[in-house]
């Protein structure tokens, strides 16, 4: 019995690191590639490691060259600002859909749900109309404002099914003790929501950190730019510069990766609250 | 008395309202501003025909825009042909990479959530593929589907056997179509484990462990209670991964633009392009409109068909 | 703490701006706009250059977009800008670098908002497209304009004409040429370049086995009009506003049906359906004999690499040598709030001092000022002159608002045809109807 059980995690082990290979190689490639003198034309072979000694000029250059510093500062700071709107208004929204009553909520609530399946495309329009109209065009306020709207729907519908699972005889206890709504909401749902919360961050970062379009449609100014923009610059309008392209792209990546290995902790931590995934 | 009553329900309301408003108040004015005012001025800009330019006049066209998206459908070449070759493919996305990431994704979850030790690690690794930047995944792509021998898919599958010839996988039809399902797959299963295995933990052991005194295999246990058990879990996904697939836009736009004439399209690119390729914003409008219309009837047809209600 | 730092900074800055405008202005109102003159023997500081044009306006920062290469940035960064504010101080230039990928949308959203760009560097093609939306302002008027049009390559200057106005100028121009691949010159005992497509057909046989003779990059409008045109194609009639008859006539079709043979016969290459080798892979590999490059191909790879092929002009066909006109204008957007400076700046960028500064720097810009184009300095530079002698063959690209849809149409006919799903004849007689009706719109 001990065995066979032995046996079959050894199998699982095995067709994990198989999954993982096949998942991993392109970016093994990419990383090799950034690290060998690659201009506009790709070479003949794949290259899956990289030839020694390591060719290192492509990350010297990106690094050095053309505000990339800056543009790094920037994506911390507006994805920074980014995540925090996105928690704020998506845990108060769907807070007052899961611990509330009131008329209108499940009107509200599928209007939410009904806008997130039209497709955006045509949206920056008269996005841009209203943060130009707000004097916000070329500021990161604006940006995050506009982030702080897109998220709703999408982040409500995730973390109302979370917090509808908190029992309610956690809350009650709190209000017996003369609690306010907002103090529940602060010492009892947030804290037993932290891997739900942990979980959105990760997705809010990831693509605050990699947006392109918001970026490059709601700011004007080479110096409010960040990485995404920057490594669109690289793909040129004849040319496209891999080795650089792929060095750039490698830093881009890198900071996220981290990141992630930080928070996956909390985010794929045991203990949810019972049920935190509504059954 | 019904008078009483009502205005009683109407005071009841405005207490309730009185006491979620502070929670609820910034969020839905930015959804306002920037989510749901510019989707209905879609609405009016799809009966138009509409100018960017400040100030122009828009002139009203009625159902004309509407009517180009079901004229001509079966003409090759025509508006109408085009949007709907877009259509199917975005349909025929949903068919694959849907399943696809949920099968792929629950199995590695449950893979995971069964392991004695590393865990950790291989969520870690599966999931550098969803962190990373979209951009930098399609160059990732479009550099490992080069049409050499030399590039990293045909080179591998060529010397393994697999293809006799390399493959110029981005300017056919269907391998083009291929990559762009490969794309969402790749990128997006390690999302699904992630959230399965969430959802794995909220099953509580006390099932499994009586399932096994009723002399229970794994395969069973593996469709009669886990399986079950993340039905919630399952149709969060499922709303999500339906919304990814017809919202599929950055590997097409940045990969193959549509090509070879059209048939690797999808609708947001279409509508991204009639619009600012075209400037045909009305058309492009009404486009996303029908799409929209159809997500939500296949969506409120889930919803239904699973039994999802907010308040069962 | 920095920040506060910075606002302080800023804060002086722009009360000592303030101020600065301030001072000017009041010394400039109650003159009319002619007395630059006077304003230049009252010694004020805006001194004209001997090129441009005087400026008396206020303090201005023009907002420039361009989509330049590294190389072609560094010239206007370090070079032309800061001789351009020198010699004009009161204007500032903030010159934003555009991705190409999704630019038309940047510009769009810009225009909606009434917050694009003062002055742009855009594709040829877009001229146009946007002046017809309205969305730029004409310079006929403008100042120095009539002199300035004289000293122009017509062709250029013809692509910023739209509904009888010009709508921009000429920054550069570019054009297709032949990049030879001196391996397979060797191997085919080749002196010279080859004058005509027959001479080059003819040594077919000579090929060993995965070579090729013609590396064209795909079968859009661009790439194919070389070829295409060479061997008596056209897309349309001279004055762009029909295509049956011309498109789909009897030379055409016969172009079409040569490049479906070609492409068959393993006489043009893989590379043409996006298949491999690529072009330039082909070229240094000694796959390709030669392939149709812009000016631009030469920064685009090792030295090493490039020192494996030559510039040479293209073969004739029966039409000539003829080549696709390319190349960016620049546009001055009519939501501008700082026209009179932006054009200040357009007239600095067509000077001697940039056009020659960016034709010898960085990108090998191919100027469009004819003086420039013939100075010693300019012909200097590697394979600037094959560039200009192609230039004489060049065709323009169809100038019209509604060339993005009919390259999409183009597009689809030349690929049907290559994947023999169509053939030529009718593939092309069903592009000209398309595109008839949108030629006959583009004039609405």
């Amino acid at each position: 019995m001990k065995k066979k059980q032995t046996m079959e995690q050894l199998l699982v082990h095995i067709l994990l690191i198989l999954i993982c290979v096949i998942s991993l190689l392109p970016f093994l490639s990419m990383v090799s590639t950034s690290f060998m003198k690659v201009k506009g034309v790709l070479p003949n072979e794949p290259i899956i490691f990289p030839k020694l000694p390591l060719y290192t000029k492509n990350y010297v250059k990106v690094w050095f060259s053309g505000h990339f510093q800056t543009y790094f500062l920037n994506t911390v700071i507006v994805t920074a600002g980014g995540v925090f709107i996105n928690l704020f208004v998506s845990v108060t929204m769907a807070y007052s859909f899961a611990k509330f009553k009131f008329p209108g909520k499940e009107f509200l609530f599928n209007i939410l749900l009904l806008t997130m399946m039209i497709p955006a495309q045509l949206a920056m329009i008269s996005q841009y109309t209203v943060l130009n109209g707000l004097h916000l065009i070329d500021d990161y306020k604006g940006i995050w404002l506009l982030w702080g709207g897109t998220c709703a729907a999408g982040s409500t519908f995730f973390y109302r099914g979370f917090f509808e699972a908190i029992p309610r005889e956690l809350e009650e206890s709190m209000y017996l003790d003369g609690a306010s709504r907002l103090q529940t909401l602060l010492h009892c749902i947030i804290p037993l929501s932290k891997p739900a919360i942990a979980t959105q961050v990760v997705f809010a970062l990831n693509g605050y950190w990699s947006n392109l379009f918001d970026i490059l449609t709601f700011t004007k100014s080479m110096n409010k730019r960040t990485l995404s923009v920057a490594l669109q610059l690289f793909r040129g309008q004849h040319t496209t510069e891999f080795g650089r392209l792929f060095a750039a792209s490698t830093i881009v990546i890198l900071p996220n990766i981290l990141l992630f290995i930080l928070f996956q902790k909390q985010f794929i931590k045991q203990g949810l609250t019972e049920g935190a995934v509504k059954e | 008395m019904r008078e009483q009553s009502f205005s009683r329900r109407f005071k009841k309301g405005i207490r309730e309202w009185i006491l979620v408003i502070p929670f609820l108040l910034i969020g839905t004015v930015l959804f306002i501003l920037f989510v749901l005012y510019p989707q209905i001025k879609n609405i009016y800009i799809s009966f138009t025909n509409y100018s960017i330019m400040p100030g122009a006049k828009n002139e009203f066209v009625g159902l004309a825009n509407y009517r180009k998206i079901f004229t001509d459908i079966h003409v090759k070449g025509s508006d109408a042909y085009f949007f709907w070759m877009a259509f199917r493919n975005n349909i025929l996305a949903i068919l694959i990479t849907v399943p696809g990431q949920l099968i792929l994704g629950l199995l590695v979850a449950v893979f995971i959530h069964n392991l004695r030790f590393g865990k950790n690690i291989y969520k870690i690794l599966l999931y550098i593929a969803v962190i990373c930047d979209w951009v930098v995944f399609c160059n990732i792509v479009d550099y490992i589907f080069q049409p050499d021998n030399g590039s990293l898919v045909n080179y591998i599958l060529t010397s393994i056997g697999i293809l006799k010839q390399p493959v110029s996988w981005l300017k056919n039809t269907w391998t083009a179509n291929f990559v762009i399902w490969f794309c969402s797959i790749w990128k997006g299963f390690g999302w699904v484990m992630i959230i399965y295995t969430a959802g794995l933990q909220g099953i509580p052991m006390d099932r499994y462990e009586a399932a096994k005194v009723d002399g229970a295999n794994n395969v069973q246990m593996f469709w009669y209670i886990t399986v079950p058990g993340l039905k919630a879990t399952t149709f969060y996904l499922l709303i999500n991964l339906i919304n990814g697939a017809m919202n599929i836009f950055i590997q097409v736009f940045l990969l193959t633009k549509g090509d070879p004439i059209g048939t690797t399209d999808v609708v947001m690119d279409y509508v991204y392009r009639r619009a600012f390729n075209y400037f045909e914003f009305g058309y492009a409008a009404s486009c996303g409109l029908v799409m929209g219309g159809v997500v939500f009837i296949l969506s409120m047809f889930l919803k239904k068909y699973l039994r999802y209600g907010q308040d069962e | 703490m920095k920040k506060k730092v910075l606002a302080s900074i800023m804060a002086t800055l722009v009360a000592t701006t303030a101020l600065f405008g301030c001072g000017s202005s009041s010394t400039d109102s109650g003159k009319s706009e002619t007395s630059s003159l006077q304003e230049k023997a009252d010694g004020e500081d805006q001194k004209a250059s001997e090129e441009g044009i005087a400026y008396n306006g206020e303090e201005a920062t023009v907002t420039y977009w361009h989509t330049h290469s590294d190389a072609e940035e560094e010239v206007l960064t370090e070079q032309i800008i800061p001789e351009f504010e020198k010699r004009y101080p009161k204007i500032h230039i903030d010159a934003v670098r555009m991705p190409y990928d999704g630019l038309m949308q940047q510009i769009i959203t810009g225009i909606s908002g009434n917050t694009g760009p003062d002055l742009m560097r855009m594709d040829i093609i877009w001229v146009p497209e946007l002046a017809k939306m309205g969305a730029l302002e004409p310079v006929d008027d403008l100042e120095g304009f009539k002199e300035m049009k004289d000293k122009l390559f017509e062709g250029p200057l013809k692509t910023n004409y739209y509904n009888g106005k010009y709508y921009g100028l000429p920054l550069n121009t570019n054009c297709l040429s032949g990049t030879w691949s001196k391996a397979v010159m060797e191997q085919l005992g080749l002196k010279d370049f080859p004058k005509t497509y027959d001479e080059v057909v003819a040594l077919k046989d000579k090929l060993n086995k995965d070579q090729y003779l013609i590396a064209c990059e795909g079968p859009n409008p661009w790439s194919m009009a070389p070829l295409f045109n060479s061997l008596g194609g056209v897309y349309t009639n001279e004055d762009y506003t029909k295509a049956s008859g011309y498109l789909d006539g009897e030379a055409s079709i016969k172009a079409m049906e040569t490049i479906v043979k070609w492409y068959d016969e393993g006489i043009i290459g893989p590379c043409m359906n996006g298949g491999k080798p690529d072009a330039a892979n082909g070229l240094y590999d000694g796959q390709y004999l030669f392939s149709y490059q812009g000016p631009w191909f030469y920064a685009n790879d090792d030295e090493e690499q490039i020192a494996k092929v030559e510039g040479g002009l293209l073969p004739a066909g029966s039409a000539g040598s003829l080549t696709v006109n390319g190349g960016e204008d620049l546009v001055i957007f009519n939501g501008s709030k700082v026209k009179d400076a932006a054009w200040v700046f357009a007239q600095f960028l067509m000077s001697d001092y940039a056009q020659t500064a960016q034709a010898v720097g960085g990108g090998h810009l191919v100027p469009t000022v004819k003086s420039v184009a013939e100075s010693e300095e300019v012909k200097n530079t590697p394979y600037m002159d094959i560039y200009l002698k192609q230039l004489e063959g060049a065709v323009p690209r169809t100038p019209t608002p509604v060339w993005e849809k009919m390259s999409d149409k183009l597009t689809v006919a030349f690929t049907s045809c290559l994947l023999h799903e169509d053939e030529p004849a009718s593939a092309l007689k069903k592009a000209a109807t398309e595109i008839d009706a949108l030629l006959q719109d583009a004039d609405k």
